[in-house]
């Protein structure tokens, strides 16, 4: 080996890295963005997660356990007058988790301490949110129990005119045994089973969507471009609109044949079929593949070859799996982010095919976020179409 | 609808970032003819065409291009234009046939009216064997003849051509300037290239240099313009004779172009024939014969790049 030659070829590498800002920001910017996002955005632990809760008791004892419920931080109480409200800002994503306590509460938890029935409090947890319901649902549960218990000894010193006496108490099942005379009965709404394979299935179809549709557009455009029949298009009579369309509508009827092969897949090997209907699920995620195409029409547009292409398609990905809700709860992010994942189209898809998937929702619930999704497409459509007509 | 090819440009100017491609071109060509595009690498030759195309975001005080603002809409405009870039730039995985068919599609054109005018191109270019074989699988000078026969396809008022016969064979090359010899009275040609035979037979020429059209004119009109005289030194060894004319006091160049020397004198500094010919006798090996040679357009590119080279290297 010559070193001075072996110096050459590192002086010219460190010059041709240095030189091309795109490969600094890769080298650079991804491991410590992926670091800080994944360490400190990224936490499956349950945190200051909205909590709702409907207090028909109203009595001391019941505001103790929200008090109680609230003061660890892990909880953000938000009350509710009538079960239908609650039952509906659960179905709507506006909470995560509920507790229900019964307006016989603070009588049959006396009575508990004198030897009667348990108490019983319920806990409704949206199980579309499988990481977050199993995490939430633990805790609410020890929780519940653990202020509960408080209470009833308490209630059990008064009624023997002693102190009140420590209480262990262990987490119980779904309609476990009662522990310091309550029982907390718990429910999940939507998927009860925790079902692991529903909620990644659901979720894939925004990954798959969004990133291999985004790469293949981004990388086939550029390598016309690079070949120049691009150009050649360009300078016939065909309009922007005609070639954007030209290029996308092909590949955006494979990837529709692609979501109905996955649905089928997922039905026949996984046992996981929408909860709604397959005709509106595929007919959205067509419509989604369109704001994808877009997306790789824009990457195509930055990009000087088909390598680069593909690095900003896989940069692009981090964000996507990391924000949008793919495999970490958004919920449990600190505000800046959860606005950050809101940017993203994918975010707005990821929850609608959830939400058929898991709810089995139809069009009419899904319409705020269908507008999201159809204003992003509109956007990235137009921008895309502008980075076709746009000269160089 | 036949239109009167024209093109009027006034201060055009392109720049890439920071770097000025074309920096105040102005140009008026009027009616069919075949300019040629000649200038030193990087002149702004290939970006000239580019704009001119209606592929590039220009600023110019007038940009008129058969009628049409380049500083506009220019969709219009394409419908009337025939480009050929610089490397080979159809659909490779279609056939020769099919895309032609294709372009014809985008440009409108009836199949009555298309299969009339494909037959036409393909006897013309050689192409008609070759109809269904994949453009990728074409040799090189078939792939220009291809693209070439596809620009002319929807018979544009004005042909781009960027270097068409850079890399292909002298009969290829001879086969793609039948085709222009065709278009010269119909439409305005402009093609850009290095060779100097094919400059001779352009009806003009544009010599372009960092971005700015420096001297244009018929071959005759530039040829005028260099003031140069021209001799061939003929002798046993031409090599020789060259490297010891080249070290004369008046000679500019002088170099070997087959059997002779080819020599050019600054026409301000020639010497009396007297002492030319006695100089000339005099050289080491002896030129056998020394004859005057009209000025050429090797001669005429050559000073016009002396030129601009001194001109901007001056203080």
């Amino acid at each position: 080996m010559n070193p001075r030659r072996l110096w050459t070829l590192l002086v010219r590498e460190a010059r041709a890295t240095w030189r091309n800002p795109f490969t600094m920001t890769i080298l650079v910017a991804v491991p410590l963005a992926a670091l800080l996002v994944f360490g400190f955005v990224l936490s499956t632990e349950v945190e200051r997660l909205p909590l709702g809760v409907h207090d028909a008791s109203g009595t001391a004892s019941s505001r103790r356990l929200v008090a109680e419920l609230a003061a660890k931080g892990t909880f953000v109480p938000r009350a509710f007058a009538t079960r239908e409200g609650l039952d509906h800002a659960l179905v709507a994503g506006q909470i995560s988790a509920a507790v229900v306590i019964p307006p016989d509460f603070d009588r049959r938890l006396r009575e508990a301490a004198a030897g009667g029935a348990p108490a019983e409090i319920q806990v409704l947890y949206d199980g579309g949110e499988t990481v977050l319901a199993g995490n939430s649902e633990a805790f609410l549960r020890t929780l519940a129990l653990s202020t509960v218990a408080e209470l009833s000894s308490g209630a059990r010193a008064q009624a023997m005119g002693g102190p009140a006496a420590p209480s262990h108490v262990s987490p119980s099942g779904a309609a476990g045994p009662a522990s310091g005379g309550v029982r907390v009965v718990t429910r999940a709404l939507f998927n009860p089973k925790l079902d692991g394979s529903r909620f990644m299935v659901s979720g894939t179809f925004g990954f798959v969507l969004s990133f291999l549709t985004a790469l293949i557009t981004a990388v086939s455009i550029v390598s016309e471009r690079l070949s120049g029949t691009f150009e050649q298009l360009q300078v016939t009579p065909a309009t922007s609109l005609e070639i954007l369309l030209g290029k996308i509508l092909p590949l955006g009827a494979v990837f529709a044949a692609d979501v109905v092969l996955m649905v089928l897949a997922a039905g026949f090997l996984l046992g996981v079929w929408p909860e709604g209907s397959v005709v509106f699920f595929v007919i959205v995620s067509s419509f989604y593949v369109l704001t994808s195409l877009s997306l790789g029409l824009l990457i195509s547009a930055t990009s000087a070859t088909a390598a680069e292409a593909v690095q900003k398609t896989v940069l692009f990905s981090i964000p996507l799996v990391q924000l949008s809700g793919f495999a970490f709860p958004i919920r449990n992010m600190p505000a800046p982010f959860r606005w950050l994942a809101e940017l993203f189209p994918a975010t707005h898809y990821i929850r609608v095919s959830r939400a058929i998937y898991l709810r089995g929702e139809g069009p009419l619930s899904l319409l705020p976020e269908l507008s999201l999704l159809a204003f992003f497409t509109l956007i990235l459509v137009g921008v895309a179409l502008r980075s076709i007509e746009g000269r160089e | 609808m036949s239109v009167q090819p024209s093109l009027r440009l006034r201060g055009l100017r392109k720049r890439f970032g920071q770097r000025s491609a074309l920096d105040g071109v102005d140009l008026t060509l009027e009616g069919p003819q075949i300019v040629g595009i000649v200038g030193p690498d990087g002149a702004g030759k290939t970006t000239l065409l580019r704009a001119i195309a209606g592929l590039l975001e220009i600023a110019a005080d007038e940009a008129s291009v058969l009628g049409f603002d380049l500083r506009k809409d220019v969709r219009a405009l394409k419908a009337q234009i025939g480009y050929v870039p610089q490397s080979f730039s159809l659909h490779r995985d279609l056939s020769v046939y099919e895309n032609l068919r294709f372009t014809a599609r985008l440009h409108r054109l009836g199949n009555e009216e298309f299969e009339r005018r494909t037959e036409s191109l393909l006897a013309r270019t050689g192409l008609l064997p070759f109809a269904d074989r994949p453009a990728g699988a074409l040799s090189g000078g078939m792939k220009q003849k291809l693209s070439i026969a596809n620009a002319l396809l929807p018979e544009p008022a004005l042909l781009a051509l960027d270097e068409p016969t850079a890399g292909v064979d002298v009969m290829a090359r001879d086969e793609i300037w039948r085709i222009l010899e065709e278009r010269r009275g119909k439409s305005l040609v402009l093609i850009s290239t290095s060779y100097l035979d094919e400059t001779e037979a352009c009806d003009r020429l544009l010599y372009l240099d960092e971005g700015r059209v420096v001297a244009q004119g018929t071959p005759a009109e530039l040829r005028a313009q260099v003031p140069v005289r021209l001799l061939r030194a003929w002798g046993s060894d031409p090599r020789a004779i060259a490297k010891a004319a080249g070290a004369l006091p008046y000679v500019v160049s002088a170099r070997v172009r087959g059997p002779f020397a080819r020599i050019e004198i600054a026409a301000e500094e020639l010497p009396g024939e007297a002492r030319l010919y006695a100089d000339f006798a005099g050289l080491v090996p002896r030129v056998r014969l020394l004859e005057p040679a009209p000025v050429d357009m090797e001669s005429a590119l050559l000073f016009l790049s002396r030129k601009q080279t001194q001109g901007t290297s001056a203080p």
